[in-house]
């Protein structure tokens, strides 16, 4: 009895910590749980510290306790510096690609301007990339800042398509510009750049060629600056447009009023031979 | 023709004066019905990913089964479409070339403009405001005409661009790589006036305007009551009378059967057609309007 006793007791104890685990998001909610918890900034401003439970949970992150991102908490939190979340412990390929982005460089400039992790995945709701969750909020997410490009990317039929709800073989902004080693289009090293666009359209056109290549796919048919093509291509189709029913609008409007017109002559008068309408031949 | 050389009374009509005009031949009608299918495949698959950001156009993707299925039957709808242009200009190349038939290409029985066309829209305007005497029409009404040539500038454009976006790879390695973009401008933007014009004016001119309302038969049929030819073709019976052809155009009734099923199919057709471009419209007035506030603000 006293071994069992000794086992069971020491089974306990070892299983303690990972009972303390399994609570923790629980323990760390019972404050972050809280809209109203706040920290006051340096700048004046203050932040929320608070944690929709339901977002982290049904995250790709869900299964994670707190600590596996917020590294150095420690006993006397919320009195000490815990240290910022680096994606890096687990996303090091991912963070190593970030760096070297044109992204990165803007971001060590100004923070404000230029996104870190999470301002394209998100904090606690993080999804998994590859998920249609994800997906059907990528080009929006990219567009908060890049709105003119998300707009052309609507006017090509890779966007329309999405636009549609279908993602399954239609590009979204990362699978031509890469996710995390995002390149101005100048640098030769860049998925768009004069030398290595065509390997990116041959990724889903086998067949493409240079000249297909050249296809400015964020072209903008409202602007002349950005693409006089497009831009008098539209023109001279709105003007068709204008043409055609400028001709047509008016010839059936007063057609009906005329038609109108003549019954109602024939109503008051009639004695005038009768209507020819026969209504076809049905 | 073998219509036109029926001379027995009608079997089904019960009266045996009951004499129609042949207006359309089987051939005709038969391509105008290929015409009919093809061009609501691609209207139906086609427009809801110019306006995709319309939840009528969601709606409809979702209706037809999904955007895979969708682009298979635009592309089922492309092939019909070549093969009536096949088929069309297979005809004339037979009446012309192997018959000999006169005036296919000129004349009061042919679909190409003529002078009388532009006498034809005076009156016609004059008429619309003062009333009085409409012009006499002939076989083709310049209307008519209008429709066939903007038919086929349509299927020119549409066919030319369709084929770009569907092969993009190989059409660029003809043209320059703006040939896709500018297709998909071209294509959008013409197959909406396309169905607009279709639906609004091609509908209204054909069956919706009084004398024809709701749907004109014709188109399934191909006859025409003696009564409606000569109310609306004065000038093609003044020309068959003279030229003491009149009983040669005319045949017994059709069966009342083809009218029914051609009515009820007609009907549900009009309905959905013009459905859509009243989708189109409110899109396209909306859009502007918003850019126009937004430009303005």
């Amino acid at each position: 009895m006293k071994i069992r006793g000794i086992f069971y007791s020491s089974l306990l104890t070892l299983l303690l910590p990972l009972a303390v685990w399994a609570q923790e998001p629980a323990d760390c909610l019972s404050c972050h749980g809280d809209k109203e918890l706040k920290k006051d900034l340096a700048d004046g401003k203050t932040q929320t510290l608070f944690v929709e439970q339901k977002d982290y949970l049904q995250s790709v992150h869900g299964n994670l306790s707190c600590t596996s991102c917020h590294t150095g908490i420690t006993a006397s939190h919320p009195q000490d510096q815990p240290g910022k979340v680096d994606c890096g412990i687990c996303h090091a390929q991912e963070t190593e690609a970030y760096k070297k982005s044109i992204h990165a460089q803007a971001f060590e400039a100004d923070p404000s301007a230029s996104p870190d992790c999470l301002r394209c995945h998100g904090t606690h709701q993080v999804q998994k990339s590859g998920s249609e969750k994800y997906k059907k909020t990528a080009v929006d997410q990219c567009g908060e800042c890049h709105a003119d490009y998300r707009r052309t990317y609507f006017d090509t039929y890779h966007g329309k398509v999405v636009s549609l709800g279908e993602t399954k073989d239609m590009p979204l902004c990362w699978d031509c510009h890469s996710a995390h080693e995002i390149l101005p289009m100048a640098d030769p090293q860049s998925n768009i750049s004069k030398e290595r666009v065509l390997a990116t359209c041959l990724y889903c056109h086998p067949d493409a060629n240079t000249k297909f290549a050249q296809y400015n796919v964020h072209s903008d048919k409202y602007s002349y600056k950005n693409d006089p093509i497009s831009f008098w291509t539209y023109f001279v189709m709105v003007l068709i447009v204008f043409f055609a029913f400028g001709l047509w609008v008016p010839h059936t409007i007063l057609w009906f009023i005329r038609d109108w017109l003549e019954n109602r002559k024939k109503k008051k008068n009639p004695e005038t031979k009768p209507p020819a309408e026969s209504g076809g031949g049905a | 023709m073998s219509e036109t050389a029926q001379i027995q009374t009608p079997a089904h009509s019960g009266q045996g004066e009951e004499r129609e005009i042949l207006r359309l031949s089987g051939y005709q009608r038969f391509i105008h019905l290929l015409v009919v299918i093809a061009f609501f495949i691609l209207t139906f698959t086609g427009i809801p990913l110019k306006f995709h950001d319309w939840a009528w156009a969601k709606l409809i993707i979702q209706a037809l089964g999904g955007y895979e299925v969708a682009r298979y039957l635009h592309r089922a709808g492309a092939i019909l479409t070549f093969l009536y242009i096949f088929l069309y200009f297979a005809e004339v190349a037979y009446r012309f070339i192997i018959k000999r038939e006169k005036g296919l290409f000129w004349g009061p029985d042919s679909i190409i403009p003529r002078v009388e066309d532009i006498t034809h829209v005076v009156q016609m305007v004059i008429w619309f405001l003062i009333g009085g005497k409409r012009p006499k029409i002939d076989r083709w009404a310049y209307w008519e005409k209008f429709d066939f040539f903007a038919e086929a500038w349509g299927n020119f454009l549409l066919g030319l661009t369709g084929l770009i976006l569907w092969f993009p790879a190989f059409f660029t390695r003809l043209l320059p790589g703006f040939a896709i973009g500018m297709s998909t401008i071209i294509h959008g933007i013409e197959a909406s006036l396309a169905v607009c014009f279709i639906f609004f004016i091609h509908f209204f001119n054909a069956h919706l305007r009084r004398a024809k309302f709701p749907m004109d038969m014709v188109i399934v049929t191909g006859r025409m009551s003696m009564q409606e030819f000569e109310e609306d073709r004065p000038a093609e019976l003044e020309r068959v009378k003279k030229d003491n052809a009149l009983f040669w155009h005319q045949v017994p009734p059709a069966s009342p059967a083809l009218a029914k099923v051609g009515k009820t199919v007609g009907l549900i057709l009009l309905a959905l057609g013009l459905g859509i471009s009243v989708c189109i419209t409110y899109s396209v007035f909306f859009d502007w309007i918003s850019r126009l506030i937004r430009f303005i603000s």
